[in-house]
């Protein structure tokens, strides 16, 4: 974990057109080939009911064209709910059904466990870019040509700071020209204190729910943190029915 | 709804356990050690008058306690049910059984105790009356009902006998009188003839033209009349006490001899009611077990419930991922 850094003047954070030009330069025509010195995650599938039902949810998530890229925060009351794996399930989705440039921002910047499920170096990342230690770091989500990560990079003793930091930098203001579709995996807000300003960095939030975990209470005081109006839909994970499926028909 | 089957199949062994493996061998043994037998019987009632008018048993007034407007099954229902009210009547069946072999003390005052609960007695018609008795042994079933039955004719018979002796003694002393007045009219009349001789013979017709010795004539033979419907009445009284015990055994006539009815691996059926009421215990156990576990189930698991509360769509539901797909 990164200490707390001195005072003094801040560092001026690298410019991230580079790396974001870098990322989404024209790349061989074979899918699936990496080019030289690109930044690449190999190996990344997920289970196809998996993203089928994250395909299902982005498209009931209304969405025009013409009010800019489409940008979806994916949040949860607590952790443990899931909410990475169903950012990734509809980044990919979008990304395999748009073929448009998606991004993936993990903005969990304490517990991010993108590295640790999809196999790639967990630094640099964010919040390295967001303490002016590196360049931002971008991945491509090989097999597919248009998906694009940014870790959370190393954590942070004071991820509330460096949420400040990113509200503060353009950061969002680079990203939005060059992907037509950003899904942040947002820390969840009643987990920790700057949950609440973390879920500023997205228009419409997606809350992810653990069935059969996640107390309705809790979720109720998110929607209220959150505003109902921020708030597009709910993604119950990790259902377990047990009633037969007829019966719950008749229910 | 929804939510109360979703936790009834997470957790249906516990419900198993509740519904059927505890439940059944209470059942089991329920039906097994709490099994009882039904004994019935059926007794003819004959009507009072079946005996004649003259006899005392059905005078004019009726026997002692019968309502006139109802039959006679439901006269002797209702007497034999007033008697199984009373102590002193189950105690004489206990004695009774007793006397029949019945040595265990405990068992037969269990039964006796049981009586009034168990013993039904039913007018089935105008003259037949059924009587069931329910016990958890089919002899002591069968033994109960004939000793009832013997104590309870024995008790009309009891009755009759009183009645009866109450009869004979004010006959007995009506017929003293009577028999005290004839001889008076007798001497009166036999002292007016030897008084005055030379009367016409026919003395019996009473129409002498003579209005003493008319008088005296029908005063006798009033007398006479008198002393032999007395006698009469004394003698059907007497004969009524000597054979109390025949007429009740015939106007009381057991139809069908105790038997039992309802027996087998169910008995009555009333062990079944009993394994019944157990199950009912354990649906109540379960459902109450049911609800306090959804009332404690805060989770997030119905869909309808969520979109509701938080009036926010559900976008989509994520199966848990098997062990295998998990990333």
């Amino acid at each position: 974990m990164r200490a707390y850094p001195e005072a003094g003047p801040t560092k001026a954070l690298p410019d991230p057109s580079e790396s974001l030009d870098t990322a989404l330069s024209p790349r061989p025509a074979m899918p699936g080939y990496v080019a030289r010195n690109e930044d690449v995650l190999l190996g990344f599938t997920l289970p196809p009911q998996f993203i089928d039902r994250c395909r299902q949810a982005y498209l009931r998530i209304p969405h025009d064209p013409n009010d800019g890229p489409r940008q979806i925060g994916v949040t949860s009351a607590s952790h443990g709910e899931g909410k990475t794996s169903i950012a990734l399930g509809l980044a990919t989705a979008i990304a395999a059904d748009t073929l448009e440039p998606t991004l993936l921002l993990e903005c969990d910047l304490e517990r991010g466990s993108l590295d640790r499920r999809l196999g790639f170096k967990r630094t640099p990342g964010l919040s390295d870019w967001l303490d002016g230690e590196s360049r931002l770091r971008i991945l491509r989500a090989a097999p597919l040509p248009n998906l694009f990560v940014i870790p959370a990079g190393s954590a942070t003793i004071d991820p509330a700071r460096v949420f400040y930091q990113l509200s503060e930098s353009r950061l969002m203001a680079e990203l939005q020209p060059r992907f037509a579709n950003i899904v942040i995996d947002l820390p969840p807000v009643l987990d920790i204190a700057y949950g609440s300003l973390a879920s500023k960095l997205a228009d419409r939030i997606v809350l992810v729910a653990r069935y059969g975990e996640t107390l309705v209470e809790d979720l109720e005081k998110v929607s209220f943190l959150l505003g109902r109006e921020r708030l597009c839909g709910i993604i119950l994970n990790g259902t377990e029915y047990r009633t037969p499926n007829w019966l719950r028909r008749l229910l | 709804m929804a939510r109360y089957v979703d936790i009834l199949f997470r957790h249906w062994t516990r419900f198993a356990v509740i519904l059927f493996l505890l439940p059944t061998p209470i059942s089991i043994a329920t039906l097994i050690y709490f099994r009882t037998y039904q004994a019935a019987t059926d007794i003819w009632v004959e009507n009072p008058t079946y005996f004649g008018s003259s006899t005392n048993l059905v005078g004019s007034s009726g026997i002692s306690g019968w309502n006139q407007y109802l039959t006679p099954a439901q006269n002797e229902a209702d007497e034999l049910n007033q008697y199984l009210q009373t102590t002193s009547f189950l105690y004489a069946v206990g004695d009774r059984m007793a006397a029949d072999g019945m040595s265990d003390a405990k068992e037969r005052n269990k039964l006796i105790t049981s009586i009034p609960k168990n013993l039904k007695v039913t007018p089935n018609g105008s003259h037949l009356v059924a009587i069931t008795f329910s016990c958890s042994l089919a002899s002591e079933c069968t033994e109960t009902l004939k000793a009832t039955i013997v104590v309870f004719q024995d008790r009309l018979t009891e009755a009759l006998k009183a009645q009866e002796q109450l009869s004979t003694t004010f006959l007995q002393s009506q017929v003293a009188a009577a028999q005290q007045r004839s001889n008076d009219s007798e001497v009166a009349l036999q002292k007016y003839i030897s008084e005055h001789p030379g009367l016409p013979l026919t003395l019996t017709s009473g129409q002498t033209g003579i209005p003493q010795l008319d008088q005296l004539v029908t005063r006798a033979q009033q007398d006479r009349d008198t002393l032999t419907q007395l006698q009469s009445q004394l003698g059907q009284a007497q004969y009524t006490f000597a054979a109390a015990d025949q007429f009740i055994r015939t106007s009381t006539k057991v139809i069908d001899n105790p038997g039992i009815t309802a027996g087998g691996f169910l008995g009555d059926g009333s062990s079944l009611k009993r394994a019944a009421v157990v199950w009912l215990a354990a649906v109540g156990v379960a459902a109450v077990y049911l609800a306090l576990l959804v009332w404690m189930d805060k989770t997030a698991r119905d869909v309808r419930e969520l979109a509701g509360r938080l009036s926010v769509p559900v976008l989509a539901t994520v199966p848990l991922l098997s062990a295998k797909e998990r990333f």
